[in-house]
């Protein structure tokens, strides 16, 4: 289900972006690190991680190409790619 | 060389009734019945174009490959298109086209038991968005019964079936989603092979949709311009549709009536990757391959083209061509990616794809991969660019790979009445 | 021919073989609701309970439809029980999940940017998902084919299975079906009966199916017959004639118990005669499907003597004489 990436006003945003991680990862939040590496750490396949991307579209409301995937490897390398991310 | 592979050395079941190609129906985005897509096939043509089937707004591009000026009132006799979705209507329109160019008229079809297995991965999805949309607009409680009723996927080998005015007959629709087209013909092979049917109309058909175009388009894996499968520059598929049906029937009965022969179906695999939902395995896929040339009797020597699924995707293209070489060795025969001219129709590819390879064999020529700039190194396979070339085809073998792992491969031969 | 040699059965009578066992054999009807959908003059039989997640797991399950849900769980009962990796898998629907596919066409039509789709929600929108992921899910390497078949789904699937194991494509075939109830579902079998009162149901039931002489055998399929725009009776007929049985006792209706369970109803029916069982002597039964579509089907089916209720567990698997 979709509630767990209700954003909420106190969120900071490295946290909005370890909520969606976990939902799609099917993980507990709590056990993703900032430097977990997504595939190897906590079993992340192609898809997963398609979906990770396109949930941070929605939430940050910016784009982000499929060529930036190989870099979205960990939550900092999320943030990186957010940083870079142009608005829709 | 032997004419026939396949006599010289039987497959685990010698016994079994061989069976040929005698007719062939096409619609698509680059050419119509047998003549025109072998034409269009030789000439490269590409059918890629603005999609209007749905409101495009809002896509950064919405290049495909639709089947344009068909008039479902001039191609379908028995069955009112109103009756009929889209991809139905192509089913219908294609089965009664294969008929046709086999020289069979429905009295000789209704004299026989035969199998329909129509191949789709969208079934009626093109009317279900339709509906989805009137749903918004009106709620649930007011949508259209007669569109309704041409949502089921059941319709399409009914459609197919009942433009013919057959009854005895097995219809099967097969939902394999873009292997499918395959998966019917290999049915087909089968029924004929083991006397459950004397004709088979088999292959497979789709019609362009919001929600399929939508799914590789968030997937990234829809190009903007063109499909350039094997190219080292290759951004994806471009949604296509149309269908493809052939007719089979055992080599006895269509020598016997004179048919003319396109090919002979040698064989086919199936399997299931059972890995990723939708990320083809190079195991796989390279066991279904060798499923059937096993099932042809054919070594993998003996193979002089091969019909890739070849969607244009970095995924797909990669794991394919390693596969290929995983099974033909360091200098595999020269596999071409049709999906550069069609575009990818979904469960009717590899059905369309099937009746090009026949053509290829009848009329001695390898069509090419088109939009070719450069091959992918990581690709390693003569992809025929751009040109199509003269070629002697002994046998062809036709890829078909779909989401799900769902793999299935038919081999062509070249049929010589003297054999 | 063939032998069914084990059965399972996701039904409105719960989860296993066991449950849709003892709710046919006592003909307690299954229970009903009014259709949450809200459609006028229906009622729905669901899976009691029935989750994919809660059934299968959390894990690869996040965006596993409904559909998808019970037909895993009905492979898992017999894949579980006797792992056959190339087994083949062949899997009936109407449609696939209509309440996938509408769903993700509606996220594309209001979402601020029409891919505004879940990548996840993909695989549920294709028609072949339930049988790619049983697959995935049980290592299953075999052929893997869905049959859109509707009500005739499952004789069609015999069919085609019958014929993979006679072209000796695989040694076993996990041959089944599923449907799910779901609010698009209602809708749409609401307007293509023109607003008819019905009861729908769902569920999925897989049949193991092997050569002839296989040991353990529940039945024999002696013959599976289709045909386009023909009477049942007539197919019936041929199908009788095909198996070379003057008449064979017809299986009492289960979509009275059960509602209509769309693409798995003709599995229903076959899982309802194994589950009566052959007593002492075996008998023979005949069971058929008809679709909207214009697909008619018929099988005929020997129960092998000694089958008798109760001598199945929920994986289908045989467990002793009662």
């Amino acid at each position: 289900m979709l509630t767990s990436a209700t954003p909420t006003l106190t969120d900071t945003r490295t946290e909005r972006i370890i909520r969606i991680v976990a939902e799609h990862l099917e993980v507990d939040p709590a056990e993703i690190g900032e430097g977990d590496l997504f595939v190897e750490d906590h079993g992340a396949d192609s898809m997963a991680l398609i979906d990770v991307l396109a949930a941070l579209e929605r939430e940050f409301r910016v784009a982000i190409d499929q060529e930036e995937l190989p870099k979205m490897v960990d939550v900092r390398g999320v943030r990186a790619v957010l940083d870079a991310a142009p608005p829709w | 060389m032997p004419a026939s592979p396949a006599l010289t050395t039987p497959g685990p079941h010698a016994r079994r009734r061989r069976v040929v190609v005698t007719g062939l129906g096409v619609l698509s985005g680059i050419g119509t019945g047998a003549a025109g897509f072998a034409a269009a096939l030789r000439a490269g043509r590409s059918a890629a174009r603005p999609l209007t089937a749905f409101d495009t707004t809002g896509y950064a591009h919405a290049t495909g490959c639709p089947v344009t000026g068909f008039e479902p009132d001039r191609r379908l006799r028995r069955v009112p298109p109103g009756d009929l979705g889209r991809a139905a209507q192509f089913a219908a329109a294609a089965g009664r086209m294969a008929a046709a160019d086999a020289g069979l008229a429905e009295a000789d079809l209704r004299a026989v038991r035969c199998q329909v297995s129509i191949g789709t991965t969208d079934g009626g999805s093109h009317e279900l968005d339709g509906l989805t949309a009137a749903e918004l607009a009106g709620g649930p409680a007011g949508l259209d019964p007669a569109a309704v009723r041409r949502v089921p996927a059941p319709g399409l080998s009914a459609a197919v079936a009942r433009e013919l005015g057959l009854t005895d007959v097995e219809a099967t629709t097969i939902g394999t989603a873009c292997s499918a087209g395959n998966h019917a013909i290999g049915d087909g092979l089968d029924a004929i092979r083991s006397g459950d049917a004397d004709i088979a109309l088999c292959g497979g058909a789709d019609a362009v949709c919001r929600k399929t175009f939508t799914a590789f388009y968030r997937l990234g894996t829809v190009a903007p311009d063109q499909c350039r499968p094997f190219d080292a520059g290759r951004r994806g598929i471009l949604p296509g549709e149309g269908a493809g049906v052939l007719v089979l029937e055992s080599r006895d009965a269509a020598l016997a009536r004179g048919a003319r022969v396109y090919a002979e179906v040698l064989g086919y695999g199936l399997n299931c990757d059972a890995r990723h939902p939708v990320a083809p395995d190079q195991d796989g896929v390279a066991r279904c391959m060798e499923l059937a040339l096993h099932d042809a009797g054919v070594a993998p020597g003996d193979v002089d083209l091969i019909s890739a699924h070849g969607t244009g995707t970095k995924a797909n293209d990669v794991t394919e061509a390693r596969a290929i070489r995983a099974v033909y060795g360091p200098e595999p025969p020269r596999t071409v990616g049709l999906k550069s001219m069609l575009g990818h129709t979904m469960g009717a590819a590899s059905a369309l794809a099937a009746a090009a390879c026949a053509l290829a064999i009848t009329h001695r020529f390898v069509p090419p991969t088109i939009n070719h700039r450069g091959t992918d190194p990581a690709c390693e396979i003569d992809c025929v660019p751009n040109t199509a070339v003269e070629a002697d085809l002994r046998v062809v073998q036709n890829n078909g790979m779909a989401f799900g792992g769902n793999n299935a491969v038919v081999l062509f031969g070249r049929h010589e009445a003297a054999s | 021919m063939m032998d069914i040699t084990g059965w399972s059965a996701v039904s409105p009578y719960g989860v296993g073989a066991a449950s849709f066992a003892a709710g046919v054999r006592s003909r307690r009807p299954a229970a009903a609701e009014p259709d949450p959908a809200g459609v006028p003059g229906a009622e729905v039989c669901r899976v009691p309970g029935f989750d994919p997640r809660t059934a299968l797991g959390g894990k690869g399950t996040r965006a596993m439809n409904r559909v998808t849900g019970l037909a895993v769980t009905a492979v898992g009962a017999l894949a579980a029980a006797r792992p056959e990796p190339d087994a083949a898998l062949v899997l009936g629907t109407t449609s696939g999940s209509v309440q996938s596919m509408m769903d993700f066409t509606r996220a594309s039509l209001t979402g601020e940017r029409p891919f505004d789709v879940e990548p996840s929600a993909v695989p549920g929108a294709v028609m072949n998902c339930a049988a790619g992921f049983s697959a995935i899910r049980y290592g299953l390497t075999g052929p893997n084919t869905t049959i859109a078949g509707g009500r005739a789904a499952g004789l069609l699937g015999l069919a085609y299975a019958r014929r993979l194991l006679a072209a000796g494509r695989a040694a076993t075939v996990l041959c089944g079906a599923a449907e799910e109830c779901s609010a698009a579902r209602s809708w749409l079998e609401h307007h293509a009966r023109s607003g008819a009162p019905a009861r729908l149901g769902e569920g999925a039931g897989v049949l193991r199916l092997e050569p002839p002489g296989a040991p353990g055998a529940l039945a024999r399929v002696l013959a599976v017959h289709s045909a386009l725009d023909t009477g049942v009776a007539e197919v019936r007929r041929r199908a009788l004639a095909a198996a070379g049985v003057p008449a064979a006792a017809e299986v009492p209706d289960v979509a009275a118990l059960i509602g209509d369970t769309g693409a798995v109803s003709a599995v229903f029916q076959i899982a309802a005669a194994l589950a009566t069982g052959g007593g002492t002597s075996g008998r023979t039964v005949v069971v058929t499907a008809a679709d909207p579509a214009g697909m008619t089907a018929a099988a005929v089916l020997e129960l092998r003597p000694g089958h008798r209720p109760g001598e199945h567990d929920h994986h289908g698997r045989l467990v002793g004489a009662p």
